[in-house]
């Protein structure tokens, strides 16, 4: 159940938030919805890997994906959503030329990779969830930080830096909730990531399942004006 | 009119924003340190 259910219901709930984030972008344009769009459809693929897993077992194929989109990629292009909606464009077009570069990197060494499965039941983990211990070759490990210090400083920084501009503006007040829920949403599968090493079986996939859905719903907060006449309602109390 | 006081969220959200920004600046601030720790080899691993 655990391993299954949750990271394809992770799956289902992050490719149909892409449908609406590129339906938006679409729409609207904006580098930040096309680059969340890709983002959640790495989520995405992340989370069925972990299904595929759960369900029919080993495949290296499956692995590398999970560990290409799941593992390395996908904060740090979510969070290049957020630096293309909070910096000045020539900074952001900067870090986006240095991110595509190091995902590329990152492909090449995933694919390239010597892999042992036997080794995900060790170093905390119970071998049923995937995990890099099953690399076996230096050097690909050591990139996940990086991606991940860069994605989790954007766009938890920046979901928590907007919704502080909106709150001390006390303006829009569906941008401050939503972005206060993005927040939270995105800091859960790092938790989970941290459980999971602390022996809780499921951690991870319980922190990318909430995770996704407090991303979408703060999404969905963010982009959907409150009624003026009940906000001050409640303000003149 | 003074300026402050112009615009005002609703009461309960006057009172629970900050709160939960500053929490959340504290639990990014934990996290930056354990991914720079992993980065640099003192905390073992992540996925």
């Amino acid at each position: 159940m655990l391993n299954t259910i949750m990271p394809l219901l992770s799956s289902i709930i992050s490719f149909t938030f892409a449908f609406i984030i590129l339906k938006r972008y679409v729409e609207r344009r904006g580098t930040h919805l096309l680059l969340w769009g890709i983002g959640t459809i790495f989520y995405g693929i992340g989370g069925f890997c972990e299904f595929y897993n759960g369900a029919f077992g080993w495949n290296p194929l499956i692995f590398r994906l999970w560990y290409l989109f799941g593992a390395l990629l996908v904060a740090a292009w979510l969070g290049q959503g957020t630096v293309y909606l909070l910096a000045r464009l020539k900074w952001a077009n900067a870090m986006m030329v240095l991110l595509v570069i190091g995902s590329f990197y990152g492909l090449f060494k995933v694919f390239t990779a010597h892999l042992d499965p036997t080794l995900m039941a060790g170093g905390g983990h119970t071998g049923s969830e995937l995990s890099g211990h099953a690399i076996v070759s230096p050097g690909v490990r050591i990139l996940t930080p990086f991606f991940n210090l860069y994605g989790t400083l954007t766009l938890v920084g920046g979901a928590a830096y907007s919704a502080w501009i909106f709150w001390r503006k006390r303006i829009l007040l569906h941008r401050t909730i939503g972005n206060i829920l993005i927040a939270v949403g995105a800091t859960l599968p790092a938790f989970g990531g941290i459980f999971s090493r602390l022996h809780i079986p499921g951690a991870l996939y319980l922190g990318e399942f909430l995770g996704i859905i407090l991303l979408f719903i703060g999404f969905l907060r963010a982009t959907t004006p409150m009624r003026e006449t009940q906000t001050a309602k409640e303000a003149s109390i | 009119m003074d300026k402050k006081h112009m615009r005002q969220y609703p009461a309960f959200y006057e009172r629970i924003v900050p709160v939960i920004l500053v929490i959340i600046g504290v639990i990014l601030i934990i996290l930056l340190a354990i991914t720079i720790g992993v980065a640099i080899g003192l905390v073992p691993g992540t996925a």
